[in-house]
């Protein structure tokens, strides 16, 4: 039998507190890179105002000599309340979403890649946490225009991100491309109010996507985490389009493709929007399964009063945006 | 999930929903340990790997775990060298990329996944060595707990 090697956990070097949707985190860490780099990412949104009492979870990562690869290698596995993330090769991020505590263990050379961090690590690790704290991660897109935010919803391939940047190029501010995280902002009871927050993510973009911005030929598309090769770049640098961090719900639109050219918004139930945006969610079961019921109570309330709509759009990007522009500012 | 950022919920990539028709309930250092699993041969091989099978998995058990296959995996389950990292209510066992195991010590909850060739038609050396591996080091940490506790 080999033997195990025990690595104690306790060992962090710095402590600090973030925010992640409203909840305060404690990250604890060994790696100064690791430290400086949860600083950068969380930093905008440690101004937004807000009373944390308790850290509602904790993430500790743990730097190790090893030489192992550190090549993209993505492996998650979950059951029961526990989740096992891996990014590359040589590291490994348990997590407990009882104790709402993970914990992790990366090679020096993946602490100082704060591009993998701010893109996939702490938005994938963040993303699995969310129910344990609850938070409910929906699959569409958030702008804001005048502290109202727009949730753009769709599947994979609906035209979020897309649709998203071009929107944001016409004055919107970008909270997020592809998913937006529902938050009570207080324990108080059901009627809490539900904000929608963004986590400061790389807008990712297909190929193609570089015929309608000429922007993105400056960079490269890369490997992103699930395999597609994509154009994951930082929406202020390469577009210069501001960031919101957290609006309430005000309406919520369906993205559908449509097969004849041209584009049509027409009201929805808001039934239908919930349900659209409840499928999305993982059910989560077991010791879990009031977590997964509260992030549908999430879902439910953060649309309530939103009104619904779906949009069909087969055009350019640019012509597409001006029409939606044009249809909810009509309907405001 | 985040979770969301590689997968749909819908096609439950993390493969948490996993049915695990299988159960045996064990008698180990005196702890009655229920395991659910995919395969009998988990079973057999926590059997051989000094567990003692019980009646009836229905019965009470101090501890219940949860061990899904990871049919086919890429990891060689023999091989593998345990890695444990401990923090204050949890204990995780990597033994390989694709095998963990992972123990809640306040509840005695645990769940893990473990690699089955595809062609297991009589059982698996690496599923003996990964419940030995695992009650090895679970036996050893909270031996050491213990030991703490008894100094301080």
């Amino acid at each position: 039998m080999s033997a195990a090697d025990t690595v104690e956990t306790a060992l962090a070097l710095s402590t600090q507190q973030v925010l992640f949707a409203g909840h305060a985190i404690e990250i604890r860490t060994n790696s100064p890179q690791v430290a400086r780099c949860a600083q950068q990412y969380f930093n905008p949104i440690q101004h937004v105002e807000s009373n944390p009492t308790a850290s509602r979870a904790s993430i500790t990562i743990h730097v190790r000599d090893t030489d192992e690869l550190c090549d993209n290698a993505p492996f998650f596995r979950a059951r029961g309340h526990f989740a096992l993330a891996r990014f590359t090769r040589g590291d490994s991020f348990w997590l407990n979403l009882r104790t709402r505590e993970i914990v992790g263990e990366c090679s020096a050379e993946l602490a100082d890649d704060s591009r993998r961090w701010r893109a996939h690590i702490f938005p994938a690790l963040l993303g699995i946490l969310s129910a344990a704290i609850d938070v409910a991660p929906v699959h569409a897109a958030c702008l804001v225009r005048e502290g109202r935010g727009i949730l753009l919803a769709g599947h994979s391939g609906a035209g979020k991100s897309t649709l998203t940047i071009a929107m944001a190029r016409r004055g919107y501010a970008l909270l997020a491309d592809d998913w937006t995280y529902l938050s009570a902002t207080e324990d108080s009871g059901a009627r809490a109010d539900v904000q929608a927050w963004g986590l400061p993510v790389p807008v990712k973009l297909l190929p193609d996507a570089d015929a309608f911005f000429g922007e993105l030929l400056a960079f490269r598309t890369d490997c992103s985490l699930n395999g597609e090769i994509a154009y994951e770049v930082w929406p202020e640098e390469c577009f210069g389009i501001s960031r919101s961090l957290r609006s309430a719900v005000s309406s919520v639109v369906l993205l559908e493709r449509a097969s004849k050219q041209g584009c049509s918004m027409i009201p929805i139930a808001r039934g239908k929007a919930v349900a659209h945006l409840q499928a999305e969610i993982e059910p989560l079961e077991g010791t879990l399964a009031e977590c997964y019921k509260r992030q549908l109570d999430l879902i439910q309330h953060a649309v309530e009063g939103a009104p619904c709509y779906r949009f069909s759009f087969n055009d350019h990007p640019d012509r597409v945006a001006e029409t939606l522009d044009r249809a909810l500012a009509s309907v405001s | 999930m985040a979770s969301h950022l590689f997968f749909h919920s819908q096609t439950d990539m993390m493969q948490r929903r996993t049915l695990l028709p299988f159960c045996g309930r064990f008698l180990w250092r005196g702890t009655y340990v229920s395991i659910r699993t995919d395969s009998q041969f988990v079973l057999l091989a926590a059997e051989q790997a000094g567990l003692l099978p019980q009646a009836a998995c229905d019965s009470e058990s101090d501890m219940h775990w949860e061990i899904a296959c990871e049919w086919g995996g890429t990891a060689s389950g023999s091989d593998s060298m345990c890695r444990a990292i401990a923090d204050v209510h949890s204990l995780f066992l990597s033994m390989g990329r694709e095998q963990w195991f992972a123990l809640d010590l306040e509840t005695g909850d645990g769940a893990g996944f473990i690699v089955v060739p595809q062609d297991d038609a009589c059982g698996d050396p690496g599923a003996v060595k990964y419940l030995r591996d695992l009650t090895h080091n679970i036996a050893n940490f909270m031996g050491n707990e213990m030991g703490r506790n008894e100094r301080s």
